[in-house]
């Protein structure tokens, strides 16, 4: 075994504090990269992984005020580039080539030699022959791409990403991926890769991922509590238990395992060892399925789209002729590629738009939350914000439009902060305020846009479970399959502007060609599931419950 | 974006003697003229872009400010001699006591004045508004570039001109969510609809908070540093229509300033031939 690399940027006792807020978000952060090494960076929403990278880049004090405590070392002329979530908030230009050639002008690298530079930033992100390309133009994937080739250009020996991934369909973020797979393997570029998704990159039998991190990184509550290597067995373990401890995903069988003692004790982690483990112990007795009935039988029809074409531009259709119809306590998931038209579907069922051709009809009173809560945020106090529609909506009388914000508030777990700012909240609790905002109103279909963007796992399932409590039906869109798959009575597939099927989660993700033409990947539980040899289960928890019923201890 | 006919140098140029004429010109029907042109620049920008809901909505805010003023300040007009256009002069102690003695009136000079002054902003608007809507951003860096306007303004001009329009387009996102939960401002009353109104720069201050915050790191891993010049794309052949364009517009405004100063030194008796009355009269008239 050779010398280990030698470290690019090291941050001994780090703490950073920004101005106006209480405690710190970072605390006493220890953290060394090596050069080439790939770090995946895991926390909860807020918890810190943000900071921690723009710290690491040296970004912080700088790019913004606030005080930094405690060491940060970074190799002779270390150059970090830096890669976030939206690319819309970090393009400028209105010429790929101009947005490259940024960072290169000024370093004033001499504009003979800029040109030649900049095109190999795009080769090597996969974007060759763009160069003179609008990135208005682009999808997610190659807006992202483009991002990284600006960031590229500069020849960083680290690159810095903050959920580069979180906007972007499975097709667009195996494009991000696998370019971010070559330039680890041809340029030897150390990454640290904020994430919320580590699923399966902890499951070394998934092979999915072009990208698989040699090491892993949590932060919760601006601590570093894990730091662990992800080829051993230990180091697995280990990111295992800490992840799934704060409530973030991990691999679905270790998610399972969790959930049934035996198997945990018996040390299983990863798909591989759970198949071993029920095989030497299953019983084979119950043959009831174990797929979980719809929450709530569906009813009558609410709402329907009939036949709908929409663009935005004349000639181009985003949908065309879609019919469908939301029934009474039903969940709905719309899923698609960047562009299929999800948002446009629930922008028409909203009124907020209105089909060219064709038509929305039913009287159900409906909800909308924007893909961006914060648009919907527009009052002084949380409370004023929940009681905002049935005072000025329903035209209630001030006390019983407070008290109905209270109830929507306490449905949404916002029931102990009525007097905080709504932008002082966290991007969670904001996701959630715009929504008991909308379910204060007492709409019998709420329609969420995105709902799962930039969230944990728990602010998600907490989401989920107040509005499907509070609402007759729910229609979101979401690139998530596997939440989708979790939580969705119907899947609804948008593929160019058409309904490309139809049906319960099992039924739609078990047509292999169809989940690849539409852009998707299939859920993992459902092919743990079939690994296993057990009935479809729609969630860890069910599939957690069969095992323990069909297995005994040999 | 499509690269447009005229060098951005040459629209920087223009879009500086538009707001050397809204200086140098007084009478409403000159000012009304160059701000047709400015206009006109606005709608061939549509026809170039095809984009015409931002042109709509720019004449539609333009419009607005041009009747605001002019309205306003028929009102408010308080200089000799002023002329009633339309009056209202109420006989009731009530009224009286609460409009004044003169009652109500529009004023012709009053219209023309405000007028004059709303033109004066549309002319340096409209260019403004053809210019960023026809120039592709890393064009008009270089463009100001190469007028020696430092750096980091540069950049950071061209920036907001990139990032404004998503402004409005949050705005009225913010609008559209509270109608959504069924605010209406006429139902709602005027106390409410003001803070609603209000209310809305939240979200698009917080939006325009974010936005900075991870343009600000991005560009500063970037190796970008305000303070310091650095390279801008080298700037393109400056073809025969914009030397035509830039000289013609140079030598209009060189003229107009030569005629508005020769009538000045004849106003304040400095200086007088009597073979420039023809200049004299066409300046009184006309500029």
């Amino acid at each position: 075994m050779g010398e280990p690399a030698p470290h690019l940027v090291e941050l001994r006792g780090a703490s950073f504090r920004y101005p106006g807020r209480p405690g710190a978000a970072l605390s006493d952060a220890s953290v060394a990269v090596r050069a080439g090494e790939v770090l995946a960076l895991a926390g909860p929403t807020g918890g810190g992984k943000s900071t921690l990278l723009k710290v690491l880049g040296g970004l912080l004090p700088g790019s913004s005020t606030g005080r930094l405590e405690g060491e940060r070392v970074a190799a002779d002329g270390l150059r970090c580039g830096v890669v976030f979530q939206s690319p819309d908030d970090q393009i400028f230009s209105g010429r790929a080539f101009d947005e490259v050639a940024f960072g290169l002008r000024n370093a004033g690298v001499p504009e003979a030699e800029v040109a030649a530079r900049v095109e190999e930033a795009l080769a090597a992100v996969g974007l060759a022959g763009k160069a003179g390309g609008d990135p208005g133009t682009f999808s997610g994937g190659q807006k992202q791409r483009l991002v990284i080739a600006a960031a590229l250009a500069l020849a960083p020996r680290l690159l810095l990403l903050d959920e580069p991934l979180s906007q972007l369909d499975p097709a667009g973020a195996a494009e991000v991926l696998a370019a971010l797979g070559a330039l680890r393997d041809t340029r030897g570029v150390a990454m640290l890769l904020a994430e919320h998704r580590m699923e399966d990159w902890l499951d070394p039998s998934r092979g999915g991922s072009a990208l698989r991190p040699g090491r892993v990184l949590a932060v919760a509550g601006g601590r570093v509590t894990l730091d662990a290597e992800t080829f051993g067995e230990e180091g697995l373990r280990r990111a295992v238990e800490t992840l799934g401890g704060l409530g973030l995903r991990v691999p679905i069988a270790a998610e399972v395992a969790r959930q049934v003692p035996e198997a945990w004790e018996a040390g299983v982690r990863d798909e591989a060892g759970l198949a071993d483990w029920y095989a030497m112990g299953k019983t084979g007795a119950p043959a009831a399925t174990a797929e979980e009935p719809p929450a709530r039988a569906p009813g009558e029809e609410l709402l329907a789209a009939e036949g709908v074409v929409f663009g935005y531009e004349r000639g181009t259709a985003i949908l065309d002729g879609v019919s469908l119809s939301v029934r009474k306590g039903e969940r709905i998931a719309l899923l698609g590629a960047n562009g299929s038209g999800k948002s446009t579907l629930l922008a028409l069922f909203a009124g907020v738009l209105s089909p060219g051709q064709g038509r929305v009809r039913g009287t159900a009173r409906r909800g909308y939350t924007f893909q961006n809560p914060d648009a919907m945020l527009i009052r002084a106090t949380a409370l004023d914000e929940a009681a905002f529609g049935p005072r000025y909506g329903l035209r209630m009388k001030p006390a019983e439009a407070e008290a109905r914000g209270r109830q929507a508030l306490a449905a949404l777990g916002l029931a102990d902060r009525p007097r905080e700012a709504p932008m002082a909240l966290s991007r969670g609790q904001r996701l959630r305020l715009a929504a008991a905002s909308v379910l204060s109103m007492g709409v019998d279909v709420l329609l969420l846009d995105e709902p799962t963007t930039g969230q944990d796992r728990v602010h998600i399932e907490r989401l989920l479970h107040a509005v499907g409590e509070a609402c007759a039906s729910v229609v979101f869109s979401t690139h998530d399959v596997d939440l989708a798959c979790a939580w969705a009575d119907r899947v609804v597939v948008l593929a160019s502007g058409k309904i490309a099927a139809q049906g319960t989660p099992a039924q739609v993700f078990a047509d292999a060609d169809l989940v690849k033409r539409a852009g998707l990947r299939r859920p993992a539980l459902p092919a743990l599931c079939e690994r296993l040899g057990v009935p479809p289960c729609r969630t860890a928890a069910r599939l957690a419950e069969y095992l323990r019923g069909t297995w005994r201890r040999a | 974006m499509k690269r447009s006919m005229l060098d951005p140098r040459a629209k920087l140029l223009l879009l500086f003697q538009a707001g050397l004429w809204a200086v140098l010109l007084d009478r409403p029907e000159a000012l009304g003229l160059a701000a047709a042109l400015g206009v006109f620049a606005l709608l061939m920008s549509g026809v170039w872009t095809g984009r015409w809901r931002r042109v709509v909505v720019s004449l539609g805010g333009l419009a607005l400010v041009l009747w605001g003023m002019a309205s306003t300040q028929a009102v408010f007009y308080r200089l000799a001699p002023r002329t009633e256009w339309i009056a209202w002069h109420p006989e009731s102690p009530f009224w009286s006591s609460l409009l004044g003695p003169h009652g109500l009136a529009l004023y012709r000079e009053g219209f023309a004045y405000g007028l004059t002054q709303g033109l004066r902003l549309v002319l340096p608007a409209s260019s403004g508004l053809a210019l960023a809507f026809t120039t592709d951003p890393g064009e008009l860096l270089a463009g100001l570039k190469s007028f020696r306007v430092p750096y980091g303004l540069a950049f950071m001009s061209v920036t907001a001109l990139r990032f404004a329009p998503l402004l409005g387009q949050e705005a009225a996102m913010a609008w559209r969510a509270a109608r959504l939960r069924g605010f209406h401002p006429l139902r709602a009353g005027p106390a409410a609809s003001l803070s609603v109104t209000i209310g809305l720069m939240r979200p698009v201050l917080a939006s325009c908070i974010r936005r900075s915050t991870t343009l600000a790191a991005s560009v500063t891993s970037r190796g970008f540093d305000a303070g310091r010049e650095a390279a801008a794309a080298p700037a393109g052949s400056f073809g025969i229509g914009s030397w035509a364009v830039a000289l013609g517009s140079l030598a209009a405004s060189l003229l107009i300033a030569a005629a508005k100063v020769l009538y000045l030194l004849y106003l304040h008796e400095i200086f007088y031939r009597s073979d420039l009355r023809e200049v004299y009269q066409f300046v009184r008239t006309w500029l």
